[in-house]
């Protein structure tokens, strides 16, 4: 993988600025099949209607979460209107499907679509503006966005929502029970995992990177800043957008309510608990936050409370989230068998730098 | 109906300034934006309801217990979000001030419940007659202490020792310290100041409205709105386009319809973040790609 990319132009010439060069773990080729029926196996071994629900929302988290990681973990751009682009593709589905009977999986591709366009559109006007000035830009956008949803009563039918969005996925194939749902959300969660795992390995990635640590440096290398910056923002919108078209799919019910700044601030947590260094910290934030509220449900008065607390100590004082305290616990058992035994591990750790 | 609609336009505009230049304040000196400011508006009016209300103080005592309490929380917000995080990337100081807002938010909704509350105004609730229009005493009230308080602020920055400590703090810290000026400190009283500027204009604001958690929420984002039209960086600047947002949204909302009314601000601001990134005043910001 490292050297069919390094074989692009503008790879090597950024190549040095990132620590490390990504590489291929030997268990890559295990990990994905691995994954893609845990992911099955789990929409069958969880009876419980409720948790299989709470499973699919994570799921769909997921995706929205591997997207922002792109946008904010990978180019280091904060995004405080994710929200919006999850209305855009809710609203896109759920529109299509109710309103032209379009089937599924054409309406679900059409929301991406959308929310790839508005995220382009709003993309290359605002990233002329530094970090500060994007967070406030789609904190603004979003509350557009969730005003116009109000207010078009004619299109989005108001703060009443749209009702009753189910139809067949393709043809007549169609998704009915939510353990359908569960299987079909599941695999789309590990290929956007893998999608992202790409783009992250790719010379894209790698510049994305760069443009993060030092955009001056990633300039004079060559990186093309609006290029890197736009399409790590719309990768992020698009696959909020797609979170948003399966959530409609699932819950086949959607209105303005859901789609406010704590959501757009949920996403954005789940990056930064999970730890922003890696998409697997975005896939763990993701379940945490969506399995936090219901695991402390005996306490809920507190939940929020614990929830501020949290964010606000992993981000002073655990900067690589959780994803780095998992990391880091079993490097250091690992050091320690490599004291006692010397394996070639050390070899290709060196060579990696 | 005209000068009506502008005085309270001047009203709630006031308190936008207010917000605006607070928030520009821990913005400028610190490099701090408070995304939690709407539940410093909100903490300031609870606390002077309950001072007001239940335990029967004065109006004006219930009013600055409310101030000071938002300026404690200030204090305290500083040392959990600028001291740990300043030498780290912006967007974690952005979190961090959206985790403060969140655990302000749930504190107070279990101190003081979901029920509204109410705050008297100052002043009493009465119409003035000016040149043949009858005018709202509590929205004159609301302009000129709002336009008082950011005056009072710029000649601070400017005029005195403490203003130009900030600003050598806010152009650069590192040479700031070696001049002798302890940074530290000085980033505390910019967060005491602009907290309790948020806690005054939640005292101001709270009468118009009812006193719940969400009380400062759409009037802190607009005030956002209106430091990046005003020109992000300029605080009288910024204190001038929340006047102009005030009076052009309320116009709007009596002349073109209610709807219209919150979308205008943001409206506004994604129409100048894409045109005139630098806003009506400021200087070239951002960076060319």
């Amino acid at each position: 993988m490292t050297n069919k990319s390094s074989k692009l132009a503008g790879a090597p010439r950024v190549h040095f600025l990132v620590e490390g060069t990504p590489k291929t773990p030997r268990y890559e080729w295990f990990l994905w099949p691995a994954l893609m029926v845990l992911a099955i196996g789990l929409a069958f071994v969880v009876e419980n209607q409720y948790w299989l629900q709470v499973m699919v929302n994570a799921e769909v988290m997921i995706i929205a979460a591997v997207g922002l990681y792109v946008t904010f973990g990978l180019s280091g751009q904060v995004s405080l209107g994710q929200a919006a682009f999850y209305a855009i593709g809710g609203y896109t589905t759920g529109l299509l499907v109710t309103k032209l009977e379009w089937d599924m999986g054409p309406a679900i591709l059409a929301g991406v679509a959308a929310g790839v366009l508005v995220g382009i559109g709003l993309g290359i006007p605002t990233l002329r503006l530094k970090g500060h000035y994007l967070a406030l830009a789609t904190l603004g956008f979003g509350q557009v966005v969730a005003m116009i949803l109000v207010n078009w009563k004619s299109l989005t039918q108001g703060a009443t929502g749209v009702r009753g969005i189910a139809a067949p996925l393709f043809g007549s194939f169609e998704l009915v029970s939510v353990r359908d749902w569960a299987i079909f959300v599941g695999i789309l969660a590990v290929g956007a995992i893998f999608v992202v795992q790409r783009i992250r390995n790719s010379s894209f990635g790698r510049a994305m990177q760069a443009v993060r640590d030092s955009d001056v440096a990633a300039a004079a290398m060559g990186v093309s800043l609006s290029h890197v910056k736009v399409l790590a923002f719309t990768i992020g919108a698009g696959f909020a957008a797609l979170a948003g078209s399966l959530n409609a799919g699932v819950v086949t019910y959607i209105s303005p309510g859901t789609y406010t700044l704590i959501l757009s601030v949920a996403m954005l947590s789940m990056v930064v608990v999970g730890g922003s260094s890696s998409h697997w910290g975005a896939v763990i934030g993701a379940i945490v936050i969506v399995f936090l509220p219901e695991v402390l449900r005996s306490v809920e008065r507190y939940y929020l409370l614990f929830y501020g607390i949290l964010l606000l100590v992993i981000v002073a004082y655990l900067p690589g989230g959780l994803w780095n305290l998992f990391k880091t616990v079993p490097k250091a058992i690992s050091s320690f068998l490599v004291r006692i035994k010397s394996t070639p591990e050390v070899a290709t750790l060196r060579e990696g730098e | 109906m005209i000068a009506q609609s502008i005085v309270s336009g001047l009203a709630i505009g006031g308190v936008y300034a207010l917000l605006a230049v607070a928030f520009l304040l821990t913005y400028r000196v610190g490099g701090v934006l408070n995304f939690a400011q709407a539940q410093f508006v909100a903490v300031a009016a609870f606390v002077g309801s309950t001072f007001s209300v239940r335990m029967g103080w004065p109006l004006i005592g219930a009013a600055l217990v409310g101030i000071g309490v938002a300026a404690i929380l200030g204090a305290l917000m500083e040392r959990v979000t600028y001291l740990p995080l300043h030498n780290k990337a912006h967007a974690s100081m952005i979190i961090s001030t959206v985790a403060v807002g969140i655990i302000i938010e749930q504190g107070a909704h279990l101190i003081w419940g979901p029920d509204p509350r109410t705050l008297a105004s100052l002043v009493p609730n009465v119409p003035i007659e000016i040149a043949g229009n009858r005018l709202s005493l509590v929205s004159l009230f609301i302009f000129f202490i709002s336009v008082i308080l950011v005056i009072g602020l710029n000649l601070v920055l400017s005029r005195t020792r403490l203003g130009r400590q900030m600003e050598a703090t806010s152009v650069d810290p590192d040479t700031a310290q070696l001049m002798g000026i302890r940074t530290g400190r000085i980033v505390i009283i910019a967060f005491v100041i602009s907290t309790g500027l948020t806690g005054a204009a939640g005292i101001l604001v709270a009468p118009m409205f009812a006193v719940t958690i969400h009380l400062g929420f759409l009037i802190a984002l607009k005030a956002f709105a209106a430091s990046i039209i005003g020109g992000f960086g300029n605080l009288t600047g910024a204190a001038i386009a929340a006047l102009m947002l005030g009076v052009v949204e309320n116009l709007a909302g009596t002349f073109i319809g209610s709807e219209s009314k919150d979308l205008i601000a943001f409206a506004l601001m994604i129409v100048f973040l894409i045109v005139r990134p630098q806003g009506i005043f400021g200087t070239k910001v951002g960076e060319k790609l």
